[in-house]
Parts: structure tokens; sequence; C-alpha cells
């Protein structure tokens, strides 16, 4: 083929080496394949692309459970093929896509078909085939568009044991993520056929990004939270959120500064870690939101979804299940603002997630899993008015404060790990000038935290203390005769449920690793307890 | 019900025939029932005979207040008014109400709603009966009966009502839990409207206090409203009453709300005013009150609360100052002879030796230095843990200042309320 072909999108003159389907069927080659991937949640596998082309009045078959997206399939390989200058065998094309008994979905199958066909024509050779997965969609003029989940399909085509792949040039850094596999990002299918021709010395060098680098680019314009004056109380407990990932509720008048105090949480998150980085890429190159030429998410994503939004956005949906905002969010914070105005049953889907670190979804095609490790950080008012308990403002009856607070619901105010009180900032404060600390001195304690917790929890599947279950916290919080004795009292006294022990427990580890104590003093639980008696204090006024 | 339709649609002669002969068997029912528990006629009171007929004439409509007063007192019995003749009733109470008094007669089937009310263990008094409160029968517009479950208030204690704002504030929910355990410590029978905020408050620190509190309702005893007060409407059927002039059934409707005041004041000797604002229900109260020449005491606040209105003008008009449960008591000594009533004596003691009885008696506890620094800044009124930060000057950090407050409220030297923590009275 001519350099000018490849570039020309639609090549007036058909190249001369294409050779006909019948010098092909002569050499009794009709049948060939091409494997490729496909999604299932976030979990990939291989799907192998079939080929025939028979003899028979001409005609176009695609078969194998097949999405109605996938069997258009047919049309935009006819055309892509005839404007990349190939001509169609007028033979019966019969493809199938195997395993043929799960439902396939998405558009990445057309190039895998369109290479097939080319291999069934005898255009490139069968042995380039071998050890290659190939993902994409084809444009008419037979460029190659991107697709979701090309992160997932290459890690699993690595684990398979392929050599390398073959992906559209915008996806080319999200595939070249995985290492130890070759991952080449073509732009049209002419270049995909002069790839297979050459495929001993290809023509073209694998993407490759710089992954240290992508991590290591700071991030410009990130709020700080020196610009926070006052408030000490809840800085404190959005520093012990950060530190051991827990649950967060804030509770304050309006221009209190809760929003501006949780969106500044991810500046004082502790970087993600390589492995984390690839879950939540996973996560969004199947969701389809990783940006053109984007490598991995490298930040901990900050999602926050205004009030009116449905139980399918939260925890994801659609026939095939996509993942919600809650999975978009995980190993990063999911800030509901307003939480009061949310309606009850989206609020409720929190539950199952908050606790077991993952959203299920059951449809007709499948039970689906995603994960949703993420940060929940919660900011409402106490009361409609939103300035209970300051009564020279605030003239709402108990009950309205009563039925307003209560569209929390109990057992999704237990999952809130830590409940402080924002209280209104005097002028005075503001016009002091003092600066709040910055961010990057939180973030110290922050990290020193946090390697505490990776020394602790080494060679387990958690990594906060947040993630701790009873058992773990038995294990890992073992209290003095002084603490224990501390605990009985409180428990006596603030009416507390085993959930709400254990919170006690686990957010006064983080405040023990904070200080850098090994071991989990009486005021460490003290302080973790100011932080469940806020809950009591509104919430159980009347008991 | 469906019998009273029947009647409805009966000529009126039969149906007067009719009801007669079902009223006598009823009666005689009623009284054979009795005489199962070996209770003669004889042994019944007279005013005890009357009860049935009392029930009617209170559940009656078409009659006002006055009109029954005024029957009662001229026909000497409920049972001689139910009893009367067509032209009596004319001649008494004019030609309007003695046709719905005849009406009514005929559909009331007197035994057994009687009945009905025994098994749901409602008393009641009427109006010249022996157990009526005294104090109700002296104000002007006393109420014909009162349904009540425990018991009434006893004429020989004094009782003193505290009321106040729905929507109150810590201030006003620490001097009502104050006022309410004191003075019922001290033998005061409470008197409120079981109310949200500042009437259940005080009611539940009386009750909590071993007092023994009333409550006086706008709907049927056997309703509780607010339904949030349940535990309190339970605790007060048995540690004192629950007391409604409107018949059982009666649903919580507003316009009934305003007349119950007027109970709450008529059966106290004096009325405290907690918290209020500048118009509001509790100066209802108050004005009825005054009316009734009971004397109206208002606990002072801060002049910037908007809670503190209705009870600084109270102070204007001239109500007295109630600054601690002590000075209720001195007015109840002072007025009346209940002196040998209030046992103010051990409340003194309890209270700490403080003559005022405001705050409880010192808890001596062991303090550490830091715990004594932080507790010299906490106060009655209750501040946040930033606000005594900023007090010392911020030689602590947040969360030091948090830990101490949780170990000073272990120790029981602090208290945790909504807008922050206060103080607790601490021999140190």
């Amino acid at each position: 083929m001519g350099e000018e072909s490849v570039s020309a999108p639609y090549p007036r003159a058909l190249p001369a080496y294409v050779p006909s389907w019948r010098a092909a069927q002569k050499r009794g080659k009709m049948y060939s394949t091409v494997i490729s991937g496909g999604l299932r949640g976030i979990y990939s596998y291989l799907v192998q692309v079939e080929v025939d082309i028979s003899q028979g009045l001409p005609g176009f078959e695609m078969v194998g459970y097949l999405g109605s997206e996938v069997k258009e399939a047919k049309e935009r390989v006819r055309v892509a093929l005839k404007n990349a200058g190939f001509v169609m065998p007028a033979g019966k094309i019969t493809v199938n896509i195997s395993p043929a008994d799960i439902p396939k979905e998405g558009t990445a199958y057309d190039l895998p078909v369109a290479a097939a066909v080319l291999c069934s024509m005898g255009v490139v050779p069968e042995e380039s085939l071998d050890e290659l997965l190939m993902i994409g969609e084809l444009g008419l003029n037979g460029e190659l568009r991107p697709v979701r989940g090309v992160l997932p399909i290459v890690r699993e085509a690595k684990a398979a044991g392929f050599k390398r792949c073959i992906v559209p040039e915008e996806n080319g850094n999200e595939g070249a993520v995985v290492e130890g596999i070759d991952v080449y990002g073509l732009g049209s299918l002419q270049e995909v056929a002069e790839f297979l021709r050459h495929h001993r010395e290809p023509p073209c060098e694998p993407a490759y990004v710089d992954i240290r680098e992508a991590f290591e680019r700071p991030e410009e314009g990130q709020p700080d939270f020196s610009e926070i004056q006052g408030q000490e109380e809840v800085r404190r407990a959005a520093e012990i959120a950060a530190a051991g990932f827990h649950h967060l509720l804030m509770i304050g008048p309006p221009g209190s500064g809760k929003t501006m105090i949780a969106k500044r949480i991810p500046s004082i998150l502790p970087p993600m870690s390589m492995e984390e980085s690839l879950e939540v890429s996973t996560i969004y190159s199947v969701a389809g939101l990783l940006k053109e030429k984007q490598s991995l998410v490298c930040r901990r994503p900050f999602l926050s979804p205004h009030h009116t939004i449905t139980e399918h956005a939260l925890a994801g949906g659609g026939k095939i299940p996509r993942p919600g905002v809650l999975s978009l969010s995980h190993r990063g914070v999911l800030f509901l603002d307003e939480l009061t105005e949310f309606r009850k049953a989206t609020l409720e889907i929190l539950r199952q997630p908050m606790e077991d670190k993952e959203v299920q979804i059951a449809r007709s095609s499948g039970t689906f899993t995603y994960p949703a490790s993420c940060l929940i950080v919660g900011a409402m008012n106490p009361c409609p008015c939103g300035y209970y308990p300051d009564r020279n403002h605030c003239s709402c009856s108990p009950w309205e404060i009563d039925r307003y607070l209560h569209r929390i619901s109990g057992p999704i105010l237990d999952r809130m790990d830590i409940v402080a009180e924002a209280k209104k900032v005097d002028i005075a404060r503001l016009s002091d000038g003092r600066d709040g600390e910055s961010s990057a001195g939180i973030l110290q304690r922050v990290m020193k935290a946090r390697r505490m917790q990776e020394k602790r929890f080494e060679g387990t599947v958690l990594s906060f203390n947040a993630d701790m279950g009873p058992a773990q916290v038995r294990k890992y919080c073992p209290l003095g005769a002084e603490e224990q004795q501390m605990m009985q009292q409180l428990f006596a006294s603030m009416n507390l449920s085993a959930r709400a022990y254990h919170k006690i427990i686990k957010v006064a580890r983080t405040i023990a690793d904070l200080e850098g104590s090994g071991r989990i003093r009486r005021s460490h639980l003290a302080e973790a307890a100011c932080y469940r008696r806020t809950d009591s204090k509104y919430w159980g006024r009347h008991g | 019900m469906k019998a009273v339709e029947k009647y409805k649609r009966m000529p009126e002669e039969q149906a007067q025939a009719e009801g007669s002969v079902r009223q006598m068997q009823g009666e005689a029912q009623w009284k054979m029932q009795d005489g199962g528990r070996q209770t003669t006629d004889a042994a019944r009171t007279p005013a005890e005979q009357d009860k049935p007929y009392q029930n009617w004439l209170m559940n009656l409509r078409g009659a006002g207040r006055k009109k029954k007063i005024a029957l009662l007192q001229r026909l000497g019995s409920a049972e001689a008014v139910y009893r009367a003749s067509e032209k009596e009733l004319r001649a008494l109470a004019g030609e309007t109400a003695a046709e719905k008094i005849l009406k009514t007669k005929r559909k009331w089937d007197i035994f057994t709603e009687y009945e009905r009310l025994c098994r749901q263990k409602i008393k009641f008094t009427c109006y010249g009966d022996s157990d009526y409160p005294a104090r109700l029968s002296e104000i002007p517009d006393a109420p014909l009966g009162l349904y009540y479950q425990g018991h009434l208030p006893s004429d020989k204690v004094p009782s003193a009502a505290l009321i106040g704002a729905r929507a109150c504030s810590e201030y006003g929910v620490y001097t009502a839990k104050e006022f309410g355990s004191k003075l019922a410590g001290a033998g005061i029978q409470i008197i409120s409207g079981l109310a949200v905020g500042i009437d259940g408050i005080a009611q539940e620190a009386a009750l909590a206090a071993g007092g023994e509190s009333f409550g006086v309702l706008g709907c049927g005893v056997d309703i509780c409203y607010p339904r949030s007060n349940r535990s309190l409407y339970e605790k007060c059927g048995l540690q004192g009453g629950i007391l409604s002039e409107y018949p059982p059934g009666t649903k919580p409707e507003a316009y009934l709300f305003p007349a119950r005041n007027r109970i709450i004041s008529g059966l106290s000797d004096v009325v405290v005013v907690v918290e209020a604002r500048e118009k509001s229900g509790t100066l209802i109260t108050v004005d009825m009150a005054l009316e009734q020449g009971r004397e109206v005491f208002a606990v002072p606040g801060r002049i910037t609360d908007s809670l503190s209105r209705g009870c600084n003008s109270l102070f204007k008009q001239g109500a007295g100052v109630a600054a601690s449960p002590g000075d209720i008591l001195e007015a109840l000594c002072g007025s009346r002879i209940f002196s040998s009533a209030i046992n103010i004596e051990e409340t003194v003691k309890k209270s700490g030796g403080n003559t005022a009885l405001w705050g409880n008696a010192a808890v001596s506890v062991a303090l550490s230095e830091r715990e004594r620094q932080v507790y010299g800044h906490l106060e009655v009124l209750p501040r946040t843990a930033e606000e005594i930060r900023l007090r010392m000057d911020g030689t602590l950090t947040i969360q030091e200042v948090m830990c101490t407050l949780v170990e000073l409220c272990l120790k029981g030297a602090a208290e945790q309320r909504t807008e922050g923590y206060c103080q607790k009275v601490l021999a140190t």
C-alpha cells in the first residue's frame, strides 16, 4: 500500500495489492478468528470473533447474543472496508462472537470483525493475529474511534498471556498503563491493515506513558484549607475523616462554611497508590469517562451530585448497569450537600455501600458488582430555616425540627463515623485575618496516619481504619484497662449501639495514628466520643 | 349508631315511649351489674348516682356552659335536669335550648355511655361536686365538669402553673427543668398543658423529681396530643392527672386550646412564665390568670433574646420576678396557709444549702489542672468547645478542649446541650 492511499480517506482507485477473495478461496482460507474483549460490569472477558466467508447469496450475518449496537457493526464494517480501499467479497459473510451465550454490547467489536474479514479475504496473514487482541469502533471513513473499557480489557489480555494489543489512538495511553504488553494506538483501518501485514517489524512504536510523571504532576488551582477561618472543630473532623477514610456528616447553619470545608477535603487526602489508581481508572474506563489521551485517574475523585439525583444515577443503572456516582467516587470523596434535600429512597441506597464498600445491582441481564469505597461527606442544616439552636433566628417548632432531622434515617446516621457541628462564624473572627492552618500542614499529619495504617494492614485487604469490621477492631485496636473502663462509661452514658461502639474505637484509632501513637489512649477515645455525641444532641433531643 | 338512626325515623311519641323503656332497662341492668359487686343502691352516694346524668349533660350540645350550670343549680342535680318536664325546661332554658335538650335526651343512651366511660377508666367531676377543684369553682367561667385520668389536684396542696413557649431555647429548657424539679420537690403540684417545649419539659422534670404533675388537655383525655409526649402523658396519668373539660374522643382542634388555658391558670395559685415570645399563647394564659386573680411570675432572660420579650413585657406590666424557684416558694408560703405542705428544708438541703434553690448540690470530684481550667470557662448558658478555646486564648488545641469536656461530662461536672456544654455546680 502506497503512502498516499493510507492517508486518503476515500481512495479513488483500488490499491493494486488487494487480492480478490477468489484467490483466498483458492488457497482454501475462508475462516478466520480474532480475539477481542467484552465488558461485564468492571470485569472484562475475552471473546473470539469468528468470520467465515462462503459462497452463496452475498450477505452479512452477525450472531452471538448481540445488542443492537453490535449488530449495526456490519454496516459500519462494510462501508469502512470499502472506504479504506478494500473490496468486500461477494459471498455470504457470517460473523460469530463467542462465547455466544453472554450478551454483548458496545461498539468495540467493529475492528475485530473488520480485521477478521480482512484475514478471511487473505489481505492480512493469519499468523499476524496470533497473541494479539484488538478493540475499536470504526467510522464509515475507516478511522478508529475511542471505546469504553480499554483498561480492563488490556489487563485481561495481559493476564491471558497476550503480547500485543491494538486499540484506537485516543485510548493508547489508557492501555499503555498496563505493563508487560505492547499496546499500539492506531488511527485507522488502513493503519491496522498495514500493521498486520508487517507484524514482524511493526511500522510504529507501542504507546508509552510516564506514570510517575502523571502522579507527580502538581494539580493547580486546588482550594486550600488556609482559606477557612475558625470552625476548628469541623476542620479537625475533616482531618480525621481524611486520615482514616471515615464518613463525615457536618451540621450547621447556612454560611458557616460546610461546603467550603468539604471542597477542601481532597487537598488533605493521602495520594492514591498505583493499585488504587488502577481500580478507579478501570471504573472510569468502563463508564467511558477517561478523558482523551488520559492514561490514569491519578487524583482521588471528588464528586458532588445535586440533590435531585435519582437512585439509578447514584448506585448505577441501565439495562446493563453502568457505574453510578457512588462507584465513580470510589477511593475518593462523595460530597452530598444539603443531605436532607435528597429523596429518602435515594439516601437509603447508601446503606449497603457505606458498610460493604460496594454496590450490587441486579438486573435481568445479571448481577453486577461495582466497588464503592468512597468517603461520604454530608452537609446539612439543623432545621428548615437553618439556624437552630439559635432561637433568636430560628422559630421552627420542635416537630418541624424533628421532621427535618428525621429525613436522615437512623441507619444512615449510624453509619456516619463522625458527626461534626459547624457554628455560626462571628464577624470578629472573620475579620481578624488570621489564616487557618494550610492543607500542606494537615496533609503531613494525615500522611503520618496513612503510613501507620499501611503498616498495620500490610498483607490484608484493608487499607484504612474505616474499613475495619468488628473482628479487626478487636485485633488491631486493643484497649488498656483504663480505656476499657472509659468505653464502658461512655457506652452507658451515651446509650450507644454496638455499631457506634466500634465506630468510636475506629475513629479513636485514627486520632491516635494522627498523633503517631501506637496505643489508643483515653484522650483519643474522648475526642472520638465527641463526634458521636453531636448526633444525639440533635436527633435524640427528647430522649 | 344504628339504634340512633332507627329512632330518628320513628314517629316522635313512639320513640319517646320506646326510649324510656330502653332507658329503664338500661338502668335496671346497670343496677344489677353493680349489685353483683355487692353494692346496693343505698350504698351509692347521691353524687355517684347522678354521674351518668352528669355525663349526659356535659356531652349535651345546644346549651352553653352557663345555661347548664344555671339548670344544675336550679334543679339540684343532673338527673333532675334529665327528668325535668318539657314545660320546666322551656321555662328555665328557653325555647330553642329546651328543644335541643329534649332531642338529645332521646338519642343519648345514658347508661351505655357511662359504662363505656367506666371501662376506659375515665373519671369525671361536675361543677358543684365535692371533689370539684375549689380553685376552679372560683373562676368566672368555670368548666361544667372535668374528665380526668389519674386524680385531681388537691385543694390542700399549693399548685403552680409552669408555662412557656413550645419552640424554646436551651436556656428555657434549663430553667423549666430547674423550676419543675425544685418546685415539685418541695411538694408543689405542677400544672401545665402537656405541650411540647417548656410545658412538657417542666412536667417531665417535676415527675422525675418525684412530685405530682397535672396536664390539662385541649382534647379528650383519652387522646395523647402531641403524640411525641406519649411517655409523659402516661407518667402523668399515674403520678398526677390528665384533665380536660372536653368529653373523651374530642379531637385536638386549634380553637379548643385557648379555652383550656383558663383551666391551667384556674387550677394554680401562681402562674410562672418561663420563656415566651411577644405574641404567644402563653400570654393568653397570663391574661386569663390575671382575670382570675392569680399571681403571675416571669423568669428573666437576656434582653437580647426574642424569647425573653414576652417575659420582659410582663415585668413592665408588674409581673413578679422569678429569679429562682425559691421566689415562687416564698410567694406561695406568704399568700396561703400552705406552709405546712411545702417541704422547704429538704429541698434546700438537696440544693446544697442554697436557699434560692438554684442549681444542684455540689458534687465533689477531683479535677486535673487542665479540667479545672476548662471548667472555669463553663457557665449555665451553654458554650461550644470553640468558644471555650477562644476564651482560653488558644492555649489548648481544639481536640484537647473537646477531650477535657468529655472527661468533665463523664465526671458529672459538665453537661452537654444542643448549643454546647454547660456547667454543673462543683465543690472545688
